[in-house]
């Protein structure tokens, strides 16, 4: 029977998987280390793991969901195509230039991250278009052919065109497409106002050129992919590829083209997902969700149910133009370093010993003192029992790193003392970054949860917790895992968009109702072309808007249907209100206009539905029972804290800290003050009693 | 101190820190301008009950001024007749040491259990604060009275009853005053906020120990700074840099000069041999001299250094009476922006000396800026004027080339305005934007280009441009050589075209053409030893000339590639043709 649903997470060091049965209900979970050489390669691993462990075979599956950074890999590392770029007459300046500012103060000896394209392949071609789309100066059809033709002399092999206001008039930039698909033919093509229709021509051009350098590598892999899962008898046509938008896509819609820019933070923003799935099925409504590793820790935040987006951000140093799950790196994790500046004053972070030579405890070389020694030392470690026994660590290297970072320089005779300090400190750090992510946008803390994801966040979340005043905490079964379970939970979207800088008084309803009618065919089109069903794809409009003169934009709702002339009011009403919210001022009397029209198509896909089982629909309450006891220390006291293992805990078990929960993946710190329960979905609920 | 202490003070630290930034964010997102809101020419500050900066101010830009506003306060008032409640203003350049009459300052005491323990402090740029010109920026002024309305420090509001009588008076001194009202309201909501939020802080971990932390990091960063000088040899060090003019884009070039003297663990900048204070508004007021000698200071040391006024223990300034760097009432100061970028390349170069292993020339600075404007009726129903800082590019150095086009110094985070948003919102239209070949300084290791834009004016418009480096480059380092200087052409590629100096105002017609380029940045080290596969690599990306290669590098090239022969020939013959 087809009726397994399998998620494959790509991370940097794990690939995870999750599969879940649609009809028995059960979930499986596998983790196999990434193939950094060929990710492909760690895919398969995974699925050979479930067959071997399981029993469950390719022809088991019934869709085959998936997350990979193998596009942010290859920008990271600057294995992407030769790309060419073809821009307005004049203008080559504009990728050279881009945003024209630095990113921090004080540097005389900045650097821009190389450029996607090599200067000698950005060609500028005669051709103009004003504001309104009115052609200033015809493409100069000649020089396109000849400079396309030295492009591809020189082993271009995929070319982005991106001219000015290519938004508000795409017929040069078509053209264009004609002229190098005759002179170069295969050559892979990008047209910004395809890849992303709106207004600004440096984020535009950016995001055209990062789809261009990516979009060979992304396809590359998805077909290799296909063949390999058509090897291990994976038959279903029901393949998919997580989104940075929180959504998935069918892999042909990504072999297809033009997309690769959407895929790109699919891994965090599954995770994103996850914390959704979870307000929807489990009745929270806001979340924070704080997902510690290594060396990093993501932040973001879930509200009303539905994940805080942004539409444009910075994806290893590049600018993207997509919408995307917003989530906020904070230099925060388990290899963070504690240390004694000459000035006599402690610094816990921001330089981190990463994984390599990571924490003084891994035994690999490292003698400074990190946030996991510091855990080591305060006892909620097992060194016995990291990543499930695989690693041992050595304890007396973290108490002499303890030492001589901190303890000695500072006069204290304890590594406990020393320990006890830096995990408070780093936990006011992270604190406060999530206030201040928060307050910049626009969230208030009030009745929100806090989800741990990641190794280390289910060590920190409490300490985080109550630095916010949050007191109720989800640690989920498998936090290491969280991401691949968002694939189970997503559904297929698209977005759209375009810009058209409407003001809203004086443009004609007619005019919106044409532009949103535009989008919703071209969405409606597409979906068909996938072979899902348009009767079930929701679609969702939005308008980007702001008061005339305004830098920027804010995204605001518009209903559905054919608008009337009171849609106009309603825009106007979100708008302000959303403004009010943000900057607490709005401005009645100022106009208002429109500089983009957006539209979401989502195609809903069976989901996990772990919520009516009904094995677990009548859970009983009682108390856990420790499997040990050993010391732990909180606030420079030494208490006996009880020890418990996660497979060991069943639905309504309850308990209170000081304990510690270990698991392959992650421990959970469970301090005093907080009491612990199990729900039905064998999460892990702390209150602060 | 104890350890639970020193935990304390990092944590009391962090979470002081966290608020000034949290602060810095709601107060650009708060404005309820464009200008202050985009380009987040605003910033939030904590100072200690003796006016001490506790840390990185929001913006180096307006960062001293706010202890030497609270001085004034002192000084007017009485530190004694402060009381809770209490709001006082000020855009007075010698009386709040904001850096130009367009900034307003903004402070309200915090007091926990009756005593004064700090300042909460903003200063914010406004649309327009009066004066001959709208922005209140003038480059013919001759007195700081024609550069703006101006309020001296002023008790805009005692124990909470703001005296309406100012607001009518700043209403109706200042052009869009619902702009400027809207601003300060904004900038005065945030900065109570700011102090209310501080007694939480105080409530929850004790005066003594917030204090306590106040001490230990102002402490903490003496002892740190004084560690970095004492890893420099000791010794005295002086350079010169010169702006084209006194500000108003006629005139003389004016000398900057300084003197550095590091002993021990102190450093000395004497400011002795700079040119008397201009009649035109190139001065600087002295917070701006102190933002200058930070950047050098922080940017040589670690762009991460912990910097506070404990910093400022070991540093001593002297000046000359009525100088550009120490003018007095009532010299003009509004093209203070454009002098800080020269006297901080100067800075950084001679500081540079003291530590040979971070040699670096001068960046191109800024590269200017535009303000057009329109009468009422143009774009929209007010008067419109569309205003851009242009950006330049940064220098070689001993590390590598400069970057291109790119902003610099201490205002690298500004953005570029983007050509969409541009010809949407004003009547005009680019024609070029392109990067300037050649316009980086040769050297071993190449200055940054420069880019060049050229618009086209779509409806008649007053143009006002102000900026440096029109006539003295930016220098180069150990050998490099200058960049070339920025430029302003009217009709530029007619026959009509036209060169202007830096600043000026220009009545256009529609259909006139106007170019502008900032400088590059100068090159370091000899260009003769530079890497002619790098000079290669420029010539094909169109950054340097064919025959810029064989003038300044002394490279010549046949067929896309190094004529390594000619080349050799070329160098050894006294370089170059």
């Amino acid at each position: 029977m087809s009726d397994w649903r399998i998620g494959v997470d790509v991370g940097g060091s794990f690939t995870d998987l999750v599969a879940f049965n649609t009809r028995s209900r059960e979930t499986r979970i596998e983790k196999v280390p990434t193939v950094k050489a060929d990710p492909a390669v760690g895919v398969m691993d995974a699925l050979a793991k479930l067959e071997r462990d399981w029993g469950v075979s390719g022809g088991d599956v019934e869709a085959f969901l998936h997350g990979t950074t193998i596009g942010t890999n290859a920008l990271l590392e600057m294995k992407g195509a030769r790309v060419g770029l073809l821009v307005t007459g004049g203008f080559r300046a504009i990728p050279q230039v881009q945003t024209g500012s630095q990113p921090r103060p004080f540097l005389l000896f900045y650097h821009r991250p190389e450029g996607l394209v090599q200067p000698v392949h950005i060609k500028d071609v005669p051709e103009r278009v004003d504001k309104s789309g009115e052609v200033i100066t015809p493409l100069d059809v000649e020089a396109t052919r000849q400079a396309v033709r030295a492009l591809k002399d020189d082993g271009v092999t995929s070319i982005a065109v991106s001219f000015l206001f290519a938004y508000a008039n795409p017929a040069h930039e078509q053209t264009a497409r004609r002229i190098i698909e005759e002179e170069y033919p295969g050559c892979i093509i990008s047209l910004s106002s395809e890849i992303m229709p709106r207004i600004r021509e440096w984020p535009r051009m950016s995001t055209t050129l990062v789809n261009a350098y990516l979009e060979p590598v992304l396809t590359a892999y998805l077909r290799s992919l296909d063949q390999q899962l058509a090897e291990r008898d994976v038959t279903t046509s029901q393949r998919y590829l997580m989104q940075s938008n929180g959504g998935v896509m069918p892999f042909s819609a990504a072999i297809r083209g033009g997309r690769t820019h959407h895929t790109l933070l699919s891994g965090p923003a599954a995770g994103v997902v996850s914390a959704a799935f979870l307000c929807a099925t489990q009745g929270f409504r806001n979340l924070v969700s704080l997902d510690i590793g290594g060396t990093s820790a993501d932040v973001a935040f879930v509200e009303g149910g539905v994940p805080v987006e942004v539409t444009q951000g910075q994806i290893e140093g590049r600018t993207v133009y997509a919408p995307m799950v917003d989530v906020e790196a904070v230099s925060a994790g388990g290899g963070t370093i504690a240390r004694v500046d000459a000035g006599g004053l402690l610094r816990v972070g921001p330089d981190s010993a990463g994984s390599d030579p990571g924490p003084a405890c891994y035994g690999r070389g490292g003698t400074e003192a990190t946030i996991t020694d510091a855990d080591m030392a305060l006892g909620y470690l097992d060194p016995d029992y990291f990543l499930g026994g695989a690693m041992s660590l050595d304890p007396a290297a973290s108490d002499r790193a303890l030492m001589e970072g901190v303890g000695r320089p500072l006069g204290s005779r304890s590594p406990r003392e020393a320990a006890w300090g830096i995990v408070k400190v780093i936990e006011v750090k992270m604190a406060d970054r999530i206030l201040a992510l928060a307050s910049e946008k626009g969230i208030s803390l009030r009745e929100f949860s806090l989800v741990a994801g990641g190794g280390a966040g289910p060590l920190r979340s409490a300490g985080v917790a109550e630095e916010l005043g949050i007191g109720r905490i989800i640690v989920p079964p498998r936090p290491g895992a969280f991401s691949a379970l968002g694939l189970l939970c997503s559904d297929v979207i698209h977005d759209y968009v375009w810009t058209s800088v409407s003001e809203l008084e004086s443009t004609p309803v007619d005019e919106l109702n044409r532009q949103f009618a535009r989008l919703e065919q071209q969405a409606l089109a597409d979906v068909e072309e996938e072979g899902l069903p348009t009767r079930r794809a929701r679609l969702k409009r939005e308008a980007d808007v702001r008061y005339v003169g305004q830098g920027f934009e804010l995204r605001v709702p518009v209903r559905k249907g054919t608008l009337a002339y009171s849609a106009k009011r309603e825009v106007r009403r979100r708008f302000e209100a959303r403004h009010q919210r943000l900057y607490g001022h709005s401005a009645p009397n100022e106009a208002v206009e429109i500089v983009s029209f957006r539209v979401r198509t989502v195609v809903p896909t069976p989901k996990m539905r772990a919520g009516h089982n009904d094995a677990v629909a009548q859970v009983k309450r009682s108390a856990a029972q420790p499997s040990a006891h050993r010391q732990m220390y909180f606030g420079g006291e030494a208490v006996s804290g009880a020890v418990y293992y996660r497979n060991g805990l069943s639905a309504g078990e309850r308990f209170d800290g000081p304990a510690v929960v270990c698991q392959e993946d992650s421990t959970t710190v469970v301090p005093p003050g907080w009491g612990a329960e199990v729900d039905e979905h064998a999460n892990i609920i702390m209150t602060r009693r | 101190m104890t350890l639970a202490a020193s935990f304390n003070t990092e944590i009391i630290r962090t979470k002081f820190q966290s608020m000034v930034d949290e602060m810095n964010v709601l107060l650009a997102r708060s404005a309820y301008s464009t200008l202050m809101r985009e380009s987040r020419d605003c910033s939030y500050e904590f100072l200690d009950a003796e006016a001490r900066l506790l840390g990185p101010p929001g913006s180096l830009i307006h960062g001293y001024s706010f202890q030497h506003f609270i001085g004034s306060v002192w000084r007017v008032y009485g530190k004694d007749d402060i009381k809770p409640g209490d709001i006082y203003i000020s855009n007075h350049p010698y009386e709040s040491f904001v850096h130009h009459a367009p900034d307003l300052a903004v402070m309200t005491p915090v007091f926990h259990g009756g005593e004064l323990v700090a300042y909460s402090c903003s200063a914010a740029h406004k649309p327009d604060f009066g004066g001959a010109m709208p922005g209140s920026s003038y480059s013919r002024a001759t007195e700081l009275i024609q550069e703006g309305f101006l309020l001296p420090i002023i008790r805009y509001a005692r124990r909470g009853r703001v005296f309406d009588e100012f607001t009518r008076l700043i209403q109706t001194n200042v052009r869009s005053p619902h702009l400027v009202l809207g601003d300060m309201n904004s900038q005065i909501g945030i900065t109570k906020a700011a102090a209310k939020r501080m007694t939480e802080l105080l409530d929850r971990f004790g005066k003594r120990a917030v204090l306590d932390a106040f001490n230990t990091t102002l402490d903490g960063t003496e002892k740190l700074f004084e560690e970095y000088l004492s890893g420099w040899n000791d010794g005295t060090f002086s350079g010169e840099a010169w702006l084209d003019d006194d500000g108003s884009g006629t005139g003389d070039p004016v000398r900057l000069f300084v003197t550095v003297t590091k002993k021990g663990s102190a450093i000395e900048f004497d400011f002795n041999g700079t040119d008397p204070q201009t009649r035109g508004p190139a001065n600087m007021v002295i917070s701006v001299v102190k933002a200058c000698v930070t950047f050098a200071l922080v940017s040589l040391i670690d762009p991460n250094f912990p910097f506070n006024d404990g910093m400022w223990r070991s540093i001593t300034l002297r000046f000359g009476e009525r100088t550009v760097v120490s003018p007095e009432y009532p010299s003009p100061v509004g093209n203070c922006t454009q002098s800080m970028h020269r006297l901080i390349d100067l800075l950084v170069e001679v500081v540079g000396k003291f530590q040979p292993e971070k040699g670096v020339a001068h960046s191109g600075g800024s590269g200017g800026t535009l303000a057009l404007s329109w009468p009422a009726g143009v774009v929209g129903p007010h008067p419109y004027t569309h205003y851009e800082i242009l950006g330049a590019a940064t220098a070689g150095s001993n590390r590598g080339d400069g970057e291109s086009g790119v902003a610099t110094n201490s205002s690298s985070n500004l953005f570029l305005a983007p050509i969409e948003i541009i010809e949407n919102a004003a009547p005009l239209r680019l024609r070029r934007f392109e990067m300037v070949p050649d316009s980086g300084g040769p050297g071993k290791y190449r200055g940054g280009l420069s880019y060049r834009r050229i618009y086209e004016v779509l409806d008649p418009a007053k143009l006002n441009r102000r900026a440096d480096r029109v006539k003295k480059p930016s220098s180069g380092s150990d050998g490099g050589k200058p960049g070339r200087t920025g430029e302003f052409a009217l009709h530029s590629g007619t026959e009509r075209e036209e060169h202007f100096g830096g600043s000026g105002f220009y009545d256009l017609e529609a259909g006139d053409t106007f170019a502008v380029a900032g400088s590059g940045g100068g090159g370091y080290g000899d260009p003769l030893e530079r890497d002619p596969g790098l000079v290669l690599r420029d010539v094909l990306a169109g950054w340097v000339t064919e025959e810029g290669a064989r003038r300044d590098y002394g490279v010549v090239l046949a067929g896309g590639a190094v004529d390594a022969e000619a080349t050799r020939a070329l160098r050894s013959s006294n370089g170059g043709a």
